[in-house]
């Protein structure tokens, strides 16, 4: 069972909430100019915060976030819902339909759906979205 | 005890996932699926594995596994740990923490120390008398010693109430987070259980909990089972995915000594546990043909994960154990557009949100209070019409207006503008608005069971607005009591939008769950079918969490908790988190007494 605030609260409803603690190999990212890890960095986070919905059972949006998936899935292939735009371009965050919508700016894009994780508008933690966000940025390399 | 074997030193990730397709449709998914668990069901013999235990080959020795990493087996996999066990959790899917991870992961704790910190009381006997009340409404006994209730469903009930505190004590202890309160929406109102007009519930709000990190911000399912996760490898707690159970290795006296799975290749292995196996691999919500032979009503979809196919009502079935509540679930509605879609929907409508916004019937008539709890509102939905022999509210229309839709946008299940996904039917006016029902009906009656509006629809549906529209003025539902309770005042509360300059506030301070209709278009609607957040029916449990046999002896060394088993609170939602808060306790037990079980001899 988690809003944009509503946060909702009860047992079951799907919520959006960040990670554990500290997802295991994960390293902080803090710095503007740190370079970004897709493993240790990024995937872990969307693996947490995504993978139960982007399974390969029941892959929501024709995605499946897992370790051997996520990569290929993402970087320069179209995204599904907007199909001009690719998931990932590496280099470039604004042409990368996963900042769009984990920063709330899809539907000015022309995406549909809701934003992710689902209905909470985005992601809240500013250092996962800033991981997210610098990877693309930064070349969207399978490091 | 529990010396670690060597498969226990294992890490997760070692593994390496077959290749997924990648493009699954429902169907594909549930006729492998189906068909998996028809293979399991014809094949499993009657002793469980059938195979002598000196001809099974082990491929790995441990104290215990637990199978699923939700709330459930997480918290027993846990507590197995602490007592010392070597511990295995095998997960069937290739996700980390089944339904959980997609939940709020409110729990609902009597008597927890949150509550008591605000001087809120919950004494023992009232609160009992709530849950027996709410979830045994045909054996309740105020006045008996047990309630009414058979002594071992009693016992469950003054387990839960006994331990619950404890396990929320324990989670903090283990390092996998703290609890509060929970409060909700920016006027953080606190959670008001869902019968809060029982005159047993003397604590209505308290007992409702959610997790909080070290910064005391909410957190939600995703956070909860990557802290599980994060702490079960601590542990040294060898996580495996992809791996399904299959069935149980039993010895002569019918005590478990261990479990086939099947792999992350498919290949069939088998896991000696010493002391016992755990279960919390979650609901039967997919497995299309338990909901067929089960649910006594019909059940049209859930956002329960989507590996929860019920397994282990055949491999405890074939064990010997008896089954409880197999008719029961989680109730609530969903959009008939997300079952198409989607195997497991991606929400479940918790609340129909907004104020001027209603549910009708096929027949143009509302048919309950919109703003009760998704249990309750759904299974009031299940009146049956003994005159015309059918569910006349089974598949209900969401109608609201674009007042509503600008207030309320983003919040499932009004998307963030109502062209953003695909299940909003839109009018200009309400006649065109049935017409465009009509269209959507026809196209999905595969999955409506051929539903079809009434032909006098269109002018009922004009005249129930027209109605509602002159309550929400007077401020009273005279029809179904809607923002009467405080339920539905908090719930709706919680969930109010920020103030926005383009619509004025609610026209009757008295009752804000109810604004009358613009008086022209566009109107939406979505169309809702009634599902589950997962059904809790299976096996039954005693107050030990061990797996009970016809003969009420516990089957030695098997355990469950959570959805997969017979559920303490039957048919009740007794508050906020009374799916997982039972879940965590049960489970917790399951992990602290299966680690201290002797360990079994082979034959």
């Amino acid at each position: 069972m988690v809003f944009a605030l509503l946060l909702v609260a009860i047992g079951s409803l799907p919520f959006v909430g960040y990670a554990g603690d500290v997802a295991v190999g994960a390293a902080a990212v803090t710095e503007s100019n740190q370079a970004v890890s897709f493993k240790l960095d990024v995937l872990p986070r969307l693996m947490a915060e995504c993978g139960i919905c982007h399974q390969s059972a029941d892959p929501h949006g024709l995605l499946v976030i897992d370790e051997d998936n996520a990569y290929n899935q993402l970087v320069d292939v179209p995204s599904y819902e907007l199909p001009s735009m690719k998931r990932v371009s590496p280099g470039d965050p604004q042409q990368s339909y996963l900042w769009l919508k984990v920063n709330y700016q899809y539907l000015a894009a022309g995406g549909k759906g809701w934003g992710m994780p689902i209905l909470a508008g985005g992601i809240r933690d500013p250092k996962f979205k800033k991981a997210i966000h610098d990877w693309i940025e930064q070349g969207a390399k399978n490091n | 005890m529990g010396a670690n074997s060597n498969d226990n030193k294992k890490r997760p990730g070692s593994e390496r996932p077959a290749p997924i397709q990648q493009r699954w449709s429902r169907r594909d998914f549930l006729q492998t699926g189906l068909a998996g668990t028809a293979g399991l069901l014809s094949a499993a013999p009657a002793d469980a594995s059938g195979a002598s235990p000196s001809a099974i080959t082990w491929d790995a020795e441990v104290d215990v596994v637990v199978c699923g990493s939700g709330a459930a087996g997480s918290a027993a996999a846990m507590a197995a740990a602490h007592a010392g066990a070597s511990v295995m959790v095998l997960e069937k899917s290739a996700a980390w923490g089944g339904t959980s991870a997609k939940s709020g992961f409110h729990i609902w704790i009597p008597n927890n120390h949150a509550m008591n910190k605000l001087g809120l009381k919950d004494e023992k006997r009232a609160c009992l008398q709530y849950m027996a009340e709410h979830s045994y409404p045909q054996l309740f006994d105020p006045d008996s010693k047990t309630l009414g209730l058979p002594e071992p469903v009693y016992g469950l009930l003054e387990t839960f109430y006994d331990e619950g505190a404890i396990t929320v004590n324990k989670l903090a202890q283990w390092g996998v987070s703290e609890f509060d309160v929970a409060s909700l929406g920016y006027d953080h109102i606190m959670s008001v259980d869902y019968n809060e007009n029982s005159p047993y519930n003397k604590a209505t709000v308290g007992r409702s909990m959610h997790p909080v990190d070290r910064d005391s911000v909410p957190r939600g399912g995703a956070y909860m089972v990557n802290q599980f996760r994060n702490r079960l490898l601590e542990q040294n707690v060898e996580l495996r995915l992809r791996h399904r159970a299959l069935r149980l290795h039993l010895n002569h006296k019918q005590q478990v000594i261990g479990l086939q799975a099947s792999d992350q290749n498919g290949k069939t292995i088998n896991i000696r546990t010493r002391r016992g196996v755990v279960f919390g691999s979650g609901c039967y919500s997919h497995n299309k043909r338990y909901i067929d032979q089960f649910q006594m009503n019909p059940v049209m979809g859930s956002c329960a994960a989507p590996t929860n196919e019920g397994d282990f009502i055949a491999i405890a079935g074939n064990a010997g154990a008896q089954m409880g509540n197999l008719s029961g679930a989680w109730r609530a509605q969903i959009v008939l557009e997300d079952t198409v879609k989607h195997i497991a929907t991606p929400n479940a409508v918790f609340w129909p949100i907004g104020d001027s916004m209603l549910l009708v019937n096929k027949y143009g008539r509302r048919c309950v209070n919109e703003k009760r709890n998704y249990n309750d509102r759904t299974k009031a939905l299940y009146g049956y019409d003994a005159n015309r022999a059918e569910f006349p509210n089974l598949i209900t229309f969401m109608v609201y207006d674009k007042r509503c839709a600008d207030l309320y946008g983003g919040r499932y299940p009004i998307p963030p503008t109502p062209d953003a996904l695909n299940h909003v039917a839109q009018g200009e006016t309400l006649a065109a608005l049935a017409k465009e029902l009509e269209r959507r009906l026809a196209k999905y009656s595969a999955h409506t069971g051929n539903l079809k509006l009434d032909p006098g629809f269109t002018a009922q549906f004009e005249a129930t607005v027209k109605r509602f529209n002159e309550m929400a003025i007077n401020g009273v539902d005279e029809d179904f009591s809607r923002g009467a309770f405080e339920y539905d005042k908090a719930w709706h509360a919680m969930q109010k939008p920020l103030p926005d300059a383009r619509w004025p506030e609610a026209v009757n301070p008295d009752n804000a769950t109810m604004h009358p209709f613009q008086d022209a278009g566009p109107y939406y609607a979505i169309i809702l079918l009634p599902g589950c957040i997962g059904t809790n029916g299976g096996p039954v449990i005693n107050r030990h969490a061990q797996v009970m046999n016809h003969s009420d002896q516990p089957i030695a060394g098997l355990y469950g908790a959570g959805n997969c088993i017979a559920s303490p609170a039957a048919n009740a939602y007794w508050g906020a988190g009374a799916t997982i808060g039972p879940a965590l306790v049960f489970g917790r037990i399951a992990g602290e007494r299966v680690a201290n079980e002797p360990v079994k001899e082979l034959s």
